[in-house]
């Protein structure tokens, strides 16, 4: 059961009991003035008692005085007799009356004066019984109750008015003393009120003061945090305090008696509401412990505005259980929103800058095992080319047939860029050329074409021309180390490379076509075949570096099956891919690549060039075989089903036929499907 | 009493990694009650041996993390269940604990990391 004292907070005790102790009071006074009222009505009543004593007294004598006469004159006496038979019995009456006053006050002159009157009036009373006991009394004691009347009259009334006096006194004295104690009682009364009033006023004016301090303290709190707060119950609603920090933090108006959560879905994506939800759940619920929550909080970094925009703001929402005391359940949430856009922004610069450390560092390390020769030619052929596509794109004649063209040229130069960084495994500036083929494989795919269109190209030429740069710095300052050997070796390769450089090559080739392999699953044996041949012109060296490449992966990504396709049509799972220099008798130089893969498809060579739209299906149709497989050499044409790094775009063969063309090589192909394809470049003798 | 602990992951390595720390002299006396490759085997074990204890990873085959955790908090609700996992954001980690996982331990983890998330767990 509630004790009284959880009914009486402390703040009320004292008023309640104040309260209390005027009732009973007040109950008090009204007792005793009950019981004084009664007392001043008896006193009334004996005063008038003692008053009809008087004048029955005269009355009695008169009537006995009035017989005594009529006695004498033989009158009839009947009436008189009547009159004494009444005044004696009233007498009688007002005697007991008094008698009773004077017993009841217990006041001794009343009780002496009351006995004295009884004494006298025993005679009179006697004597007027005498009288009315016959019809005709005798004369004599007529005469005698006359007399005795006249006495006792006299001595009756003086004590009568004494009698009276003294109730007079006493009366007075009760009313004196009753005045007194109303008085005190009323005092009591009042002094009590007085108390409550003042108690209660100076209560209310200091929690006046209280809640006015605490307002006051709140809204210094609410005005100076530098944290967006409110409070939200536990359906979310938003409560009427806030700090006014929020709105500078928080862009949307939240007014109170609004839900939160239908607000919050208006800026956050429905994935991260999903989340929001279930963790305010789970804050709710209280089964989980805070710590935990702390880290799955979903609203710590909400984006607003702009995704990725330069004016991005990010808010950090947090949420603070909210109690009525500390054992009672969850009433609802404080919820703290801070802006960390500039956090957010320093860590992304902090990333970015590791990532240029990073990604610095693993140029170096790319660089720093390759011959500085062969980085360097990379990179003269790389800046040529693409200063070539610079001019291209400046001298363009404005029409979109010229513009597809030179985006065409641009994708197969730097598809051959990509092709040469991969085999000199320099990542940075293929994964950037791959990037930039894909912008630009968007662009070869558009109907028409548009100056506007050429802007993203001329900035992707800008970026490659930037990775170069920086592999320049790396490679300027290893050079400074070893100058003298690197001095030599450029030397000699600039004139006619040796079987050394040669070498080389043909080793950075079978790194690239194993590593091709093993991005795509593939197992691949490489054979080289490098006679004695000698010095070689640059112009071989040149298809060596940009050429073979192109055709070796070729052959891994289109020649080679995957190793269940080879198990299913009976072949090793190992592929076999032979690279063979050689002189020819007449002193000319042949280069073939030659893979055991599953050769060329000349019907889905077909299929291809008609559904790619590249001619009309009735030219496909018309066309031989050899034509067919010619096109593989066009610009655009792959047989792969999806582009990769590795291949896929059909520009490959295309800067194959090209180099071919540019450095005078006849260019062959042979294939069996499902048995093996070769390239073939032959050179006549110099 | 011992602590009993069931360690589930389907990769074995993990497994034995978790194992290796029950033995570090912060942890209170632990019973290692069972290790499990997936789901359905986690809730056999946890049936039969009624562990106190649970890590849980949550990509595994036949059942996942999330269901099993969901059957654990049915048929086993005084077992404390920490997920430890590679998925690292937070709405997988938040749907685990809404569905009664009470810590939550990013792969990969360090030892320390890892005797603090099970005193954390034991807590």
């Amino acid at each position: 059961m509630p004790s009284l004292q959880s009914f009486l907070p402390g703040k009320y005790r004292v008023l309640v009991i104040a309260v209390a102790a005027f009732f009973f009071v007040s109950v008090g006074v009204y007792t005793l003035n009950y019981v004084l009222l009664q007392n001043v009505e008896r006193d009334a009543r004996g005063i008038n008692a003692g008053g009809k004593l008087r004048g029955y007294s005269q009355q009695l004598a008169k009537a006995v005085l009035t017989l005594s006469h009529e006695s004498a004159a033989g009158d009839p006496i009947q009436t008189s007799q009547a009159q004494i038979s009444e005044a004696y019995l009233a007498f009688d009456l007002a005697l007991a009356e008094v008698q009773a006053f004077a017993a009841e006050s217990q006041d001794g002159p009343a009780l002496e004066l009351a006995n004295k009157l009884d004494r006298q009036w025993q005679p009179l009373r006697d004597a007027a019984i005498m009288l009315l006991a016959s019809a005709t009394p005798e004369q004599a004691a007529v005469e005698a109750a006359a007399t005795l009347s006249n006495t006792r009259n006299v001595r009756l009334l003086q004590l009568a008015d004494d009698l009276t006096r003294e109730q007079e006194r006493l009366a007075a004295d009760r009313a004196r003393s009753m005045r007194v104690l109303q008085s005190g009682a009323i005092t009591v009364a009042l002094l009590m009120f007085a108390f409550v009033v003042v108690h209660v006023a100076r209560r209310l004016s200091r929690s006046d003061r209280e809640a006015e301090q605490a307002r006051r303290e709140t809204t210094d709190i609410l005005r100076t945090v530098r944290e967006g707060l409110f409070l939200i119950d536990r359906n979310g609603t938003i409560g009427t305090q806030r700090s006014e920090h929020l709105a500078r933090v928080f862009p949307h108006p939240l007014a109170p008696g609004d839900n939160f959560l239908v607000t919050l879905a208006a800026l956050v994506t429905p994935e991260t509401m999903d989340s929001a939800r279930q963790y305010i759940g789970l804050l709710l619920n209280e089964r989980v412990k805070p710590a935990l929550l702390a880290d799955l909080n979903p609203l710590q970094r909400v984006q607003l505005g702009q995704a990725g925009g330069s004016r991005a703001k990010y808010l950090s929402f947090t949420f603070q259980p909210v109690r009525d005391g500390a054992r009672s359940g969850i009433t609802g949430m404080l919820v703290a929103v801070a802006d960390v856009s500039q956090e957010v922004r320093l860590e992304r610069e902090l990333a970015d800058a590791e990532e240029r450390a990073r990604s610095e560092v693993a140029l170096l390390l790319d660089v720093l095992d390759k011959d500085p020769a062969d980085v360097r030619r990379f990179l003269d052929d790389a800046r040529a080319k693409l200063d070539g596509l610079n001019a291209a794109l400046r001298d363009v004649t404005p029409d979109a047939r010229a513009y597809l063209t030179t985006v065409t040229k641009v994708f197969r130069e730097v598809h051959s860029i990509k092709g040469e960084a991969a085999a000199l495994a320099i990542g940075a500036v293929a994964a950037q050329a791959h990037r930039f083929e894909d912008e630009l494989g968007a662009l070869r795919h558009r109907r028409t074409l548009t100056g506007d269109d050429l802007i993203p190209v001329a900035t992707g030429i800008g970026h490659l021309m930037q990775e170069l740069a920086k592999i320049d710095a790396v490679i300027s300052r290893l050079a400074a180390f070893a100058q003298p050997a690197a001095d030599a070796r450029a030397q000699a390769g600039a004139t006619h490379p040796g079987d050394d450089a040669v070498l080389q090559t043909m080793q950075r080739i079978q790194r690239l076509a194993l590593a091709v392999a093993s991005d795509l699953d593939k197992k691949v044996r490489i054979e080289t075949s490098l006679p004695q041949v000698g010095a070689i012109p640059e112009a071989v060296h040149r298809l060596l570096r940009e050429g073979l490449p192109q055709l070796v992966r070729n052959a891994v990504v289109h020649g080679i099956e995957a190793v269940a396709e080879r198990r299913d049509a009976g072949k090793q799972e190992e592929g076999r891919l032979r690279i063979e220099l050689a002189r020819s008798a007449d002193g000319g130089l042949e280069l073939s690549v030659t893979d055991d893969g599953r050769g060329i498809d000349v019907h889905a060579l077909r299929r291809r060039l008609t559904e790619d739209g590249h001619r009309p299906a009735a030219e496909v149709a018309a066309m031989s075989d050899r034509d067919v497989v010619a096109t593989l050499f066009a610009p655009g044409v792959s047989t792969a089903a999806s582009v990769s790094e590795h291949a896929g775009r059909g520009m490959g063969l295309d800067v194959v036929g090209a180099l071919a063309r540019e450095t005078g090589a006849r260019l062959r192909l042979a294939s069996t499907p499902r048995a093996y394809t070769r390239f073939t470049l032959q050179w006549s003798p110099a | 009493m011992k602590a009993r602990l069931l360690i589930v992951d389907d990769s074995m390595v993990i497994r034995n990694l978790i194992a290796r720390q029950m033995l570090d002299e912060r942890l209170p006396p632990i019973d290692l009650v069972g290790l499990a490759g997936d789901g359905e085997q986690a809730l056999a074990i946890a049936l039969s041996r009624k562990p106190d204890f649970i890590t849980m990873d949550l990509t595994m085959p036949n059942m996942d993390g999330e269901a099993c955790i969901e059957r654990l908090a049915e048929v086993l609700p005084g077992a404390r269940i920490m997920v430890v996992s590679a998925l690292s954001d937070k709405a997988t980690a938040l749907r685990a604990v809404s569905k009664g996982a009470h810590g939550f331990l990013h792969k990969p983890f360090s030892e320390e990391q890892l005797v603090v998330a099970l005193l954390e767990l034991m807590s």
